[in-house]
């Protein structure tokens, strides 16, 4: 086995093995079983939401994948925020990159292998979520998913690298994993959030380009409702796919740009 | 390999990816935003027959006729989930709502990857009599019909009879909508219509299409010709109107009997009069048949 897939099977094993995965783990599990449990209960009783005793079959099908994507825009931040903050600071607050960084191999190998690792154990985080969602809302509606799901997916896979890669980044930066974890979250949660609010307030557009918003589109592929932007008009119908693509485009430019950034910070990063 | 030149190997590729992605996310982005893109003549199908355009409760409405079926663009609200006496279309100025009395079933159908609602046993005379104040009339020969609703980017909502929402979804997809008819429309008049002459029967005449504006105190006709007007065409038509009979026409007869006449190139320019308050009126005026 290469070098890199040396490294990249055994950061897989030592995420498998850390209490990050086991909590992520957990949380994921618990929200799959209340998901569960509210589609069940609510599937003949939210149509009274709309003030209708009867919806199209297809509407609602949409609407319970739209309020179970919901949870996917919050799930990868923090399970980033979990594997990935830590992934550089903490070699450095542990001293293991005393042994790390003077081992035979290149240190764009190491980076990549960790960053694939993580990304890896967030899709099986995600996946196992993804599963009970498809498989409770087949049986609920006797179908299997639509295209959006598989367009929900795929922006899904580019939020969690967009985000993971942002994290390593941030990690580079610092010795210490306090300050990834709140420099992180500060910036996925204050700058994007309340840059992307204030945006909307002065220009009353959707900053597509932040990538929060950009990530609304995970949900919003089923139905064009936007939970975080005030002044959008609300409509059933999924998202136009020209502003699925645009996403998506934004998603892969924040990935290569602080995936970039991360590898140069990490080749530079000495042990001090 | 050395520090520096993996740094710079990292920076070029970095760029190298990020450039062009920048610059498709950059076009999708102005698809998005630009005002074609929400341009609801991009949404009317470019051979339509006829395309009107009508100000009423502070909105615009967007009126086309496609080999006889009726689509009609506005940006009002609506509900798409409908329970006996809901409201499903309501204007988006200060116009009344169209209420429902009765029981309709919604149906979502996929056309060319846009949803589309079919609203089942509506009364699309009354929705856009209450709505827009427009009075189709005789036009809409069944009191109810199967309605077909789409949105356009959450701006305006495109409801119609099946082949005109078909077209209009193909008219926006395959870059064939009726942009060009833009120019020959006045927006800002009460009512403007657009109406094709090329498939007409009958005599044989030169003319393509003909516009209709409307406004406060006239109405003005304007008949495109494929070539331009000799004078002496002219005269004979003058002619031709002044004796023409006008008894079918009822109280719009003395009105219709004396329009200002001129011509330049190959544009006759007929001036009413008259101000048809309603649209239905306008197109019996015209005589136009559906």
């Amino acid at each position: 086995m290469s070098k890199f897939g040396t490294v990249y099977i055994q950061y897989v094993k030592n995420y498998y093995r850390s209490r990050s995965f086991y909590l992520m783990l957990f949380l994921i599990s618990i929200i799959s079983i209340m998901m569960i449990y509210f589609s069940f209960k609510y599937v003949n009783n939210l149509p009274k939401f709309f003030g209708s005793s009867s919806i199209p079959i297809q509407i609602k099908e949409a609407l319970f994948y739209f309020l179970w994507t919901l949870v996917l825009l919050y799930v990868p931040v923090f399970a980033a925020v979990f594997f990935g903050s830590p992934a550089i600071s903490s070699e450095i607050e542990n001293k293991t990159a005393y042994f790390i960084f003077p081992l035979p191999i290149n240190r764009y190998k190491l980076y990549m292998g960790k960053f694939l690792a993580a990304c890896t154990v967030s899709v099986i985080i995600m996946m196992i979520y993804l599963i009970a969602e498809v498989g409770t809302l087949s049986y609920l509606f006797h179908s299997l998913p639509t295209i959006y799901f598989y367009y929900s997916f795929i922006l899904l896979i580019l939020f969690i690298l967009a985000m993971t890669s942002i994290t390593f980044m941030i990690s580079a930066i610092f010795n210490k994993n306090t300050y990834a974890y709140i420099t992180v979250l500060l910036i996925y949660y204050i700058v994007f959030y309340v840059g992307s609010f204030i945006i909307e307030l002065l220009y009353r557009i959707d900053p597509l380009y932040i990538l929060s918003d950009a990530a609304s589109v995970i949900e919003r592929a089923y139905m064009n409702i936007n939970t975080e932007n005030f002044f959008s008009t609300p409509s059933l119908s999924p998202v136009p796919f020209a502003d699925i693509i645009f996403s998506a485009l934004i998603m892969i430019i924040y990935f290569i740009a602080s995936f970039a950034i991360g590898l140069i910070l990490f080749e530079r990063k000495e042990v001090s | 390999m050395k520090p520096l030149l993996l740094k710079l190997i990292i920076i070029f590729m970095a760029v190298a990816l990020i450039v062009p992605t920048a610059s498709i996310a950059y076009g999708y982005y102005q698809k998005i935003n630009s005002p074609a893109n929400n341009n609801p003549f991009d949404y009317i199908p470019g051979n339509s027959g006829m395309v009107a355009t009508v100000h009423k409760n502070n909105s615009l409405f967007y009126i086309y006729n496609d080999n006889n079926s009726y689509g009609v663009i506005a940006n009002i609200s609506y509900n798409i989930v409908p329970s006996n006496n809901s409201t499903i279309f309501a204007p988006a100025g200060n116009g009344t709502s169209g209420n429902l009395s009765q029981n309709v079933t919604v149906k979502t159908l996929i056309y060319d990857k846009m949803e589309v609602y079919e609203v089942k046993n509506v009364n699309l005379r009354a929705i856009l009599k209450n709505t827009a104040n427009i009075n189709l009339g005789s036009l809409l020969v069944n009191n109810t019909t199967n309605v077909f609703v789409y949105t356009i980017s959450n701006k305006y909502v495109v409801l119609g009879q099946e082949n005109a929402i078909n077209e209009s979804i193909s008219a926006h997809m395959k870059n064939h909508g009726a942009m060009k008819l833009q120019a020959y429309l006045n927006l800002n008049d009460n009512e403007s219509i657009y109406y094709n002459l090329t498939g007409l029967s009958g005599p044989a005449i030169s003319a393509k299409f003909l516009t209709v504006n409307v406004t406060q105190n006239h109405s003005l006709v304007n008949i495109y010709f494929s070539r331009q007007i000799m004078p002496m065409e002219l005269k004979l038509l003058k002619t031709a109107l002044a004796n023409a009979n006008y008894s079918a026409f009822g109280n719009l007869s003395s009105n219709l009997s004396h329009p200002q006449i001129s011509a330049h190139n190959n544009v006759l320019t007929l001036k009413y009069n008259i101000t048809p308050n309603r649209t239905g009126a306008v197109f019996k005026t015209l005589n136009i048949k559906t």
